[in-house]
């Protein structure tokens, strides 16, 4: 190796002492490459401008983040599809929103889902925060709000070899309409979609046909909770399942919720909240301590609101015995039965007939700042309405970028809890604070993009250290 | 029109067809009814002729009745099939029927001393307007009884589940009775047991019972006049055998609604002891006290992982070739697992071979101790035992020792002794670094009069180069450092010294009048002064390098010491030394995309060869593709330009983890491209210079601006640089490997991943 023989030199370099506060060119170069994951040209204009101090560097970066907008296509694509900065910006921000969730791709369930691969974006969810990034007449709160369904809008939005199995549309089994992958290619928007149903006359592995049709477009209401895509990802790995409300209850989906849009862990009550459940009678052990409802109380009772969702599996094979294909799409009871009357309380036991009641729960947690919120909630919307009534969504969003433009995860947590374990430095409550702050001012702006501008233009973003 | 009660009739016996019994047809108000006269319409069929009318007989009960009965069945039979009802304490009660709705009965409850006259309308089932009635009068005050109670309802009977540690056996009887048991048939004056007759109709006994076990309880009662029942009753069953629990069973009732299924417990792994230790240490787990040692141990089975991997081996040591002096060395290797290894000087079994090597107490680091002789090739071969018998593959430690040398009895030389001259105003620390001409270990003290042994030693060392940092330097000191070294022989070389300073803040110089004098006229009062970068390194920088400020001949003029009186006197007079050293151990920015692109950007130009293709190539090749985890960056396969496989790219983080291993990627990456000749070659034609330029004091500065645009180099780090390209030179090295050499700790500095 010609530098073989320099390894040992490395440290004569190091460290490089600088300044504490960056120049113009350093901070360009810092802001530029969070928002597109690359370093900037030196021969760009912009560069060139910030080095000749003719544009600030903050002001170089937000027409970055400015000229990435959705105002083609009735607002749900990029007008400068051809323009890398912005199409960078784009890939960085969804792929970024992409890593906030908890679950990134489907179930294994029994079987492979390889084919639902096939139609459904598992980026799906992302696409939520980022059309409300990159879509001006779309706030953040929208996200948890109305039935709409997003997918990708990509180079290629019906592609002939499907996306991951890369199978052609010649081969795919059986539909009995014209259909169309999930897009493939880089990404130019997020598109709604209504009534994305594809019936089929498929052949299962004993080769007898069956006629059916997969339906992508069901929705629970509130948004992002409720849309198809995030149930499938969330959902319990067994298909077909009825919630019975004591140990089968859809909680995978309401604790991500806790994590997704809170960015709390559960627990997110304290042990003195759970004694109003305690219930040595219930024949579910959890029902019997409070260290077991710390948990229970809040995504049990919550995932009552999806209670009717449930996984359904389709196979089809091509030949007797082989080549099967499992794709996997959302069902709903409350289509099946007329819902039954609300079980308002939450039930002590199992109940047969919990799936078929009426889709009502409660929201159950502290805030980020100590409040116990207690909701009864109809259904998902409910739920997202009562999630954009708190702070801490917001809180949330601005925690996520707060860490992503400063590498410094602020704590979000019920942190006056008595029992709460960590004791926050002063630096740690001056980032909760400022977290705190910007998702407050979030909530009443209701501008992702105005949250990014504030967090570069914090004092510290400009420190060579970040004020470590 | 049919009448009220017919509708609601005809309805109950709709019901009849699937109960068999009725339930009261109204909630209870007789009010309801209106008897119609239906006798006296015609009593035949309106379509067929057919005659309908029917008679009631076989009334009963009728008379007297024993005053002690507590109930009776109502009971009459019809001529033709019919629907019967009759009105009871002000209730209406449809009779059960028999299959062919002839006969009809309904129990009803008696107390004593009462006249009953309970009227009975019965409808055809033909035509429900067509009805006949009677009156059932009789009476409860008879006192002659010789009737002996009738016992019924003797339970429990069968098996019950063996975990039933009790029962309840029962008997009812018709009339106000006591009652007895016995475990063998005898007469009730000789049964011991009595039963709890609480109303004197139910009798009842709580038991004590035992798995596996057959039960049988002759019963006999007598009522109040002494009547005894003519035949014993007999209560019979039995419990079943316990059947064995099972550990996952035992888990499913008590863990799994707080850890999750056993096969994906959060307990995995373990022990009863922790377990049993949980159980009484941890207050909301108090409630399992009632486990059993045995139960316990079950569980801890069930949530045992199997182990079935063979321990890995690595570090194997040691290799290479030991000095010829050496008569021992340890040999070591290292498991993933806690394990006993062997070693052998050929491949055989485990079990075969002779030499146990000592384990640490994790059972991880594996050592022993063996002697060795000069110029001999040694291979061990070793494998590695975990507890649960797996045996690794095997693993060589291979190595030489050398011939024993000559005579060393020559001292190593030092030289190349840095830093020296002066650092500005605000170094807090520094590298310090001397080469030797041979292996040699050295030391290094602020005191000149202290033994080799007494000083201390640089961190890096035990080569021809040696280096270590320093901090706590302070401005306006001298510092002189002792060097010294000694060589594998013991042989000590003469002292030698490291000399610099710090310049003081302000050098007693008046920083505000070289401010006003240099400055002010473009970045006004130092009070309000528009200088962005309030520190010597900046000011320096920005004299070298910003447009405005390169044309000033008088800024070219100031020396270190008068900028740093400046810098000084800038930040009110406080020092500004600053360091990164927090920022490059916390946080890296760059995702695999960042990092490619940088690399692109610093080693690839905008020409179409094929030379320059293959270095962005190699740059996608190592990191976009190979090493995409290490560097982060969320994509998945609905993207386009996203190589590599699903689970890699759904698990690649947006926020990489400046981890050791992401450190060793870059090095690997540098490495790498500054292999291929035209990286060197493009590097410097986009700063501005080619593989014959001199390396420079600002030939330097270009190629550290192209590296880190914006970030300030010092004086110190373009000296450095320097040194590694004279270095190089005197090394026999060409032009482009000696400017590779400068750039390979500049591709490896945290700076270049930051910005």
């Amino acid at each position: 190796m010609k530098t073989k023989v320099l390894a040992t030199l490395f440290i004569v370099l190091s460290p490089f002492c600088m300044a504490d506060t960056l120049s113009n060119v350093a901070i360009f170069q810092r802001c530029y490459r969070h928002l597109t994951q690359t370093v900037p040209n030196k021969t760009s204009a912009l560069f060139q401008q910030v080095k000749s101090g003719s544009i600030s560097p903050l002001n170089a970066c937000e027409s970055v983040l400015n000229k990435t907008s959705f105002t083609a296509n009735s607002n749900n694509r990029l007008s400068n599809t051809n323009d890398d900065e912005a199409l960078n910006v784009l890939r960085t921000f969804n792929y970024l929103h992409y890593s906030w969730f908890a679950n990134k791709t489907f179930p294994p369930v029994s079987s492979n889902f390889g084919a639902s691969k096939d139609f459904f974006d598992y980026t799906g969810p992302a696409l939520y925060f980022t059309k409300s990034l990159f879509d001006s007449t779309h706030k953040i709160s929208d996200v948890f709000k109305g039935k709409m369904h997003y997918e990708s809008d990509r180079t290629d939005n019906d592609p002939s070899i499907s996306p991951i199995n890369e199978r052609p549309k010649s081969e795919y089994p059986h539909f009995t309409v014209p259909f169309r992958f999930a897009a493939k290619g880089d990404l130019l928007g997020v598109r709604e979609f209504t009534d994305k149903k594809f019936p089929h006359t498929g052949r299962n592995p004993s080769f007898t046909q069956f006629g059916g049709r997969l339906e992508f477009d069901l929705h629970w209401g509130g948004g992002i909770l409720g849309s198809a895509i995030y149930l499938m990802l969330n959902m319990e790995e067994v298909s077909q399942t009825r919630f019975d409300g004591g140990r089968l209850v859809p909680r995978k989906w309401s604790r991500s919720v806790v994590h997704d849009f809170l960015c709390r862990d559960i627990p997110i009550i304290r042990l003195s909240d759970t004694t109003r459940y305690v219930d040595y009678n219930s024949q579910m052990s959890f029902r019997h301590n409070g260290a077991c409802l710390k948990c229970h109380a809040t995504i049990d009772q919550m995932a009552g609101v999806v209670r009717s969702a449930y996984l359904s599996a389709t196979l089809f094979t091509t030949q007797p015995n082989t080549g099967v294909y499992r794709a996997a799409h959302m069902q709903d009871y409350h289509r099946e039965f007329t819902p039954s009357a609300a079980q308002r309380n939450w039930t002590s036991n199992a109940e047969a007939d919990y799936y078929r009641r009426a889709p009502t729960g409660r929201l159950f947690m502290r805030t980020t700042e100590g409040e116990l919120i207690l909701s009864e909630l109809d259904n998902a919307q409910s739920l997202g309405d009562a999630l954009a009534d708190l702070d801490d969504p917001y809180i949330c969003a601005a925690k996520r970028y707060y860490e992503y433009f400063t590498g410094i995860s602020a704590n979000v947590d019920d942190v006056s809890d008595p029992d709460y374990p960590m004791q926050l430095s002063n630096e740690d409550k001056q980032h909760r604070a400022e977290v705190i702050r910007l998702g407050k001012e979030l909530k009443t702006h209701q501008n992702l993009k105005e949250t990014i501008k504030s967090i570069m233009a914090l004092p510290l973003y400009k420190e060579s250290d970040y004020g470590l | 029109m049919p009448s009220k009660r017919t509708i609601k009739t005809f309805l109950c016996f709709i019901g009849l067809q699937l109960l068999f019994s009725c339930v009261p047809v109204s909630g209870g108000d007789s009010s309801d009814f209106t008897f119609d006269s239906s006798q006296d319409q015609a009593q035949t069929n309106p379509t067929t002729n057919e005659d309908l009318s029917f008679d009631i007989f076989d009334v009963k009960p009728q008379g007297s009745l024993n005053r002690n009965l507590a109930s009776a069945t109502l009971s009459l039979r019809t001529t033709k099939p019919a629907v019967c009802s009759y009105i009871f304490e002000n209730q209406n009660y449809m009779m059960t029927l028999s299959s062919d709705f002839k006969l009809h009965e309904s129990p009803i409850s008696l107390n004593p001393n009462r006249d009953y006259s309970i009227n009975v309308l019965c409808n055809s089932t033909r035509n429900s307007q067509i009805s006949n009635n009677v009156v059932i009068k009789f009476d409860t005050k008879t006192v002659n009884d010789v009737e002996p109670p009738m016992l019924s309802s003797l339970l429990p009977q069968g098996t019950l589940s063996a975990d039933t540690m009790s029962a309840t056996i029962q008997v009812v009887t018709n009339e106000v009775s006591t009652c007895k048991y016995s475990t063998s048939p005898q007469p009730y004056s000789l049964m011991g047991s009595l039963f709890d007759s609480a109303n004197k109709l139910l009798h009842t006994k709580l038991i004590s019972l035992s798995p596996d076990t057959n039960y049988l309880f002759y019963v006999a009662c007598m009522d109040q006049n002494n009547n005894i029942t003519n035949n014993l009753g007999m209560i019979s069953f039995k419990t079943d055998k316990p059947q064995p629990i099972s550990g996952s069973d035992l888990y499913n009732t008590h863990c799994m609604n707080c850890h999750g299924a056993v096969n994906v417990s959060t307990k995995r792994g373990r022990t009863a002891a922790q377990i049993q230790s949980a159980i009484i240490n941890i207050g909301a787990m108090n409630y399992l006290t009632s486990l059993t040692s045995t139960q316990v141990e079950l569980i801890a089975n069930a949530l045992k992982i199997i182990d079935n991997e063979a321990p890995i081996l690595s570090n194997p040591l040691p290799m290479g070739t030991l000095a010829g002096t050496t008569t021992s060395t340890i040999l070591k290797i290292t498991t993933h697992e806690k394990a006993s290894c062997r070693a052998h000087l050929s491949d055989v079994d485990y079990s075969q071979m002779n030499i146990i090597m000592n384990s640490d107490q994790g059972g991880f680091e594996h050592s022993v101790s063996r002697g060795v002789s000069e110029d001999t090739n040694y291979t061990f071969y070793v494998r590695c035992q975990d507890d649960s018998g797996n045996i690794s593959r095997v693993s060589t430690i291979n190595f030489r020792v050398d011939k024993k040398p000559a005579v060393d009895n020559i001292a190593p030389i030092i030289s190349n002794q840095l830093p020296s001259g002066e650092f500005v105003s605000g170094t807090t620390q520094t590298i310090l670094s001397i080469n030797t001409n041979e292996l040699a270990e050295c030391r290094y003290s602020l005191e000149s009069n202290l033994s080799y042994a007494q000083m201390t030693l640089f961190s890096q060392t035990n080569s021809s180069q040696h280096t270590s940092s320093i901090g706590g330097l302070r401005d306006g000191e001298n510092y002189s450092y002792t060097v010294q070294c000694r060589d594998p022989a013991m042989n000590i070389s003469l002292k030698s010294t490291i000399s610099f300073s710090v310049v003081d803040g302000n050098n007693g110089l008046d920083g505000l009048a070289l401010y006003n004098t240099n400055c002010q006229t473009c970045h006004g009062a130092i009070s309000t002064s528009t200088v962005d970068q309030k520190n010597a390194q900046a000011i320096q920088n920005a004299i070298a390098n910003q447009p405005q400020m390169q044309g000033i001949t008088y800024l070219k003029q100031l020396n270190a010491n008068q900028i740093s009186a400046i810098a000084y006197a800038l930040n009110n007079n406080q020092n500004d030394g600053t360091a990164i050293s927090k920022l490059e151990s916390k946080y890296t920015i760059g995702t695999r995309r960042a990092i490619a692109s940088k690399f692109v950007e610093t080693f690839v130009t905008s020409s179409t060869s094929s030379s320059n293709q293959a270095v962005k190539n190699k740059i996608d090749e190592r990191i976009s593709n190979e090493d995409k985890g290490i560097f982060g960056g969320a994509c998945t396969d609905h993207s386009t330009n996203c190589p590599g496989n699903e689970v890699a790219q759904i698990n690649a983080k947006m926020l990489p983890d400046a981890t050791s291993s992401r450190r060793a990627s870059l090095y690997i990456s540098c490495q790498v491209v500054l292999d291929i000749d035209q990286s060197v070659d493009n590097a410097l034609s986009k700063s501005g210079l080619s593989i014959n330029s001199p390396a420079s004091d600002s030939n330097i500065g270009l190629l550290f601006d192209h590296f880190y645009p914006g970030i300030p180099s010092s004086t110190a780090v373009r000296g450095n640089l320097i040194s590694l390209y004279n270095n190089a030179k005197n090394e026999g090295l060409s032009n482009r490997d000696a400017w590779r050499m400068v750039m390979d700790p500049m591709c490896k500095s945290p700076l270049f991943e930051l910005f």
